[in-house]
């Protein structure tokens, strides 16, 4: 006989390296489950290996509740997965990597392809591998994204748990307390 | 009843010279919040002596005089095992351990031990001991700064002073006495300032790159340096001078704009809203702060949530936040001075909460993960 959970669901996105596994692997209470495959393209000059079709962790709410946190892949060519995995989530967290070229534009990509796949949800924009004076500032991601309702943009060191927490904590309290404007 | 401040002596030996720099400003700046005079002298004559135990000099010093008069203290970069429980400082030096130290000394020189041997004839008996240990570093110190007196300085007007191409110029000085926050709020109009006080290091602060910067500092203490920062009598400076250039971070002490102005609203704020800023206004955020440069506690999370889901009320801000009021005073002065506020008649406050199904659910999720309030 199968239980049946009462789901929630929390997404992670952003371009490769971005911590996006690491994050999901600071919260899951399971081993998470990681498709990682040796990279073969120009990946490979960031890390050894890269996830192709999702991470997934979980944490049990109670009895009957469970909230599921999956990672979507970093690379473009496995975007068919974004839509699959963004489906009735409560929100969604993108990790951007602050020391890549140009990691406000990378932003922007993602806020454009997962509008629509996310409407109606929550977001949070976590800023990782952020250092003073190196790459864009916080306010600089404010500056150049203008958009019609405040998003949260967060530096974080995604390999420190509270971080994590503190990401999740932002999308539950932008959920709790969605922008009326005023 | 006297109101002479202690003086306290101190020396260096075997600390290089860019941190012994540090440590002398470090020092300068705490003591000047404290009722406590320093004086830089030789090690000889000195009542403090920080010894720079990695090096040989220090080593050297360190057996000599530990045992001696002198309070000597261990600096380095890990607690040597061979000073045992004796007090240590670590290099890199960081504010709070220097603030500890001196708050430590404030109350020994007050004490009748330290006024009876700081009367003794030790001073021969050091120097015997000192001059084979102690080199260049402790021969020839720096002229102290001028110290604060007893009495406290006047309140003075703040100046600004234009750093055009042309050369420093006056621009204007404020009347009467002006509020701190006044030099910090004017980063809204300005893009770069720079404050000097009288016993301060020079703060660079920058709206563009939200940063604040003590070049003057190692690395990290600026936010220490914050807790007891005062801008009485303070200097201020703007201009298009860029004092961020490429490279020049690494070598002082950076924290991020709105972190400090965090730290100065919650320590200088006392309950009461910047001037201009009326309490029966209801009060929002126009973004959201970087939480994690600001270190908000679960709870300032949540009054900024509320912040920008609409403006409220300070006591509907309070009840919601579950903080004090004077917390909710500081938060909206900070956005102030950050320019960050957005203000609304009290009754277009709106009902914030989610619905019941959600909130419970949010609930549950915060409890497992200690989020909960």
């Amino acid at each position: 006989m199968s239980t049946k959970y009462k789901e929630h669901k929390i997404v992670f996105a952003g371009p490769t390296g971005a911590g996006k596994t690491t994050a999901i692997r600071a919260v899951s209470e399971v081993t998470p489950i990681s498709t990682e495959a040796y990279a073969s393209d120009e990946v490979r000059e960031q890390k050894e290996t890269t996830t192709v079709a999702l991470d997934y962790g979980e944490l049990s709410l109670s009895q009957t509740e469970v909230l599921r946190l999956y990672g979507t892949p970093g690379q473009e060519r496995f975007s068919h997965m974004w839509q699959m995995l963004c489906r009735g989530a409560m929100g969604t967290i993108f990790l951007m990597d602050n020391s890549r070229a140009d990691p406000i534009s990378d932003l922007a990509f993602y806020l454009d392809r997962f509008a629509p796949l996310t409407e109606g949800q929550a977001a949070v924009v976590g800023v990782t591998r952020f250092q003073h004076g190196v790459g864009p500032s916080i306010e600089e991601y404010h500056r150049r994204l203008a958009r019609p309702t405040p998003l949260p943009i967060l530096s974080a060191d995604i390999r420190n748990g509270s971080d994590v927490l503190m990401l999740i904590d932002t999308l539950m309290l932008s959920l709790e307390f969605p922008y009326k404007g005023g | 009843m006297s109101v002479t401040e202690p003086t306290l002596k101190v020396s260096f030996v075997g600390i290089d010279e860019k941190e012994t720099l540090i440590l002398r400003s470090l020092m300068q700046f705490m003591s000047s919040s404290l009722d406590l005079e320093l004086s830089f002298v030789n090690p000889e004559q000195s009542a403090l002596l920080m010894v720079g135990v990695e090096s040989p000099e220090g080593r050297l010093a360190w057996e000599r005089l530990n045992h001696g008069p002198a309070r000597c203290i261990a600096c380095s970069a890990e607690r040597p095992a061979h000073i045992g429980e004796q007090q240590w400082l670590a290099i890199p030096f960081r504010g709070r351990g220097v603030r500890e130290l001196l708050l430590e000394m404030q109350s020994w020189l007050q004490s009748p031990a330290a006024v009876a041997q700081a009367s003794s004839a030790t001073a021969a008996r050091l120097a015997t001991a000192t001059a084979q240990a102690v080199t260049a570093v402790a021969s020839a110190p720096p002229p102290p700064k001028p110290m604060p007196s007893a009495v406290p300085p006047p309140r003075m007007p703040v100046e600004m002073i234009s750093d055009s191409a042309a050369g420093s110029r006056e621009a204007g000085v404020g009347e009467g006495s002006v509020r701190a926050f006044s030099m910090l709020r004017l980063l809204r109009e300005r893009p770069k300032i720079a404050i000097k006080g009288p016993h301060l290091p020079t703060l660079f602060v920058d709206r563009d790159r939200a940063l604040a910067y003590l070049p003057e500092l190692g690395h990290d203490a600026a936010e220490d340096s914050f807790f007891d920062w005062s801008l009485e009598g303070a200097r201020l400076t703007y201009g298009q001078s860029d004092p961020f250039a490429s490279g020049v971070l690494q070598q002082g002490s950076v924290i991020s704009l709105a972190r400090l102005y965090w730290l100065f609203a919650m320590s200088h704020s006392q309950g009461e809203l910047l001037d201009g800023l009326d309490t029966k206004l209801a009060f929002g955020l126009n973004r959201w702060p970087d939480f994690g440069a600001m270190q908000c506690t679960v709870e300032e999370r949540r009054l900024a949530a509320v912040m920008v889901a609409a403006p409220s009320t300070i006591s509907e801000l309070a009840q919601i936040s579950a903080l004090p009021r004077d917390t909710v005073v500081a938060c909206i002065n900070c956005a102030d001075m950050l320019g960050w506020l957005r203000s609304a008649p009290p009754n277009a406050s709106q009902r914030l909460f989610g619905g019941g199904l959600l909130r419970d659910t949010l609930s549950l999720i915060r409890g497992r993960l200690g989020l909960a309030r």
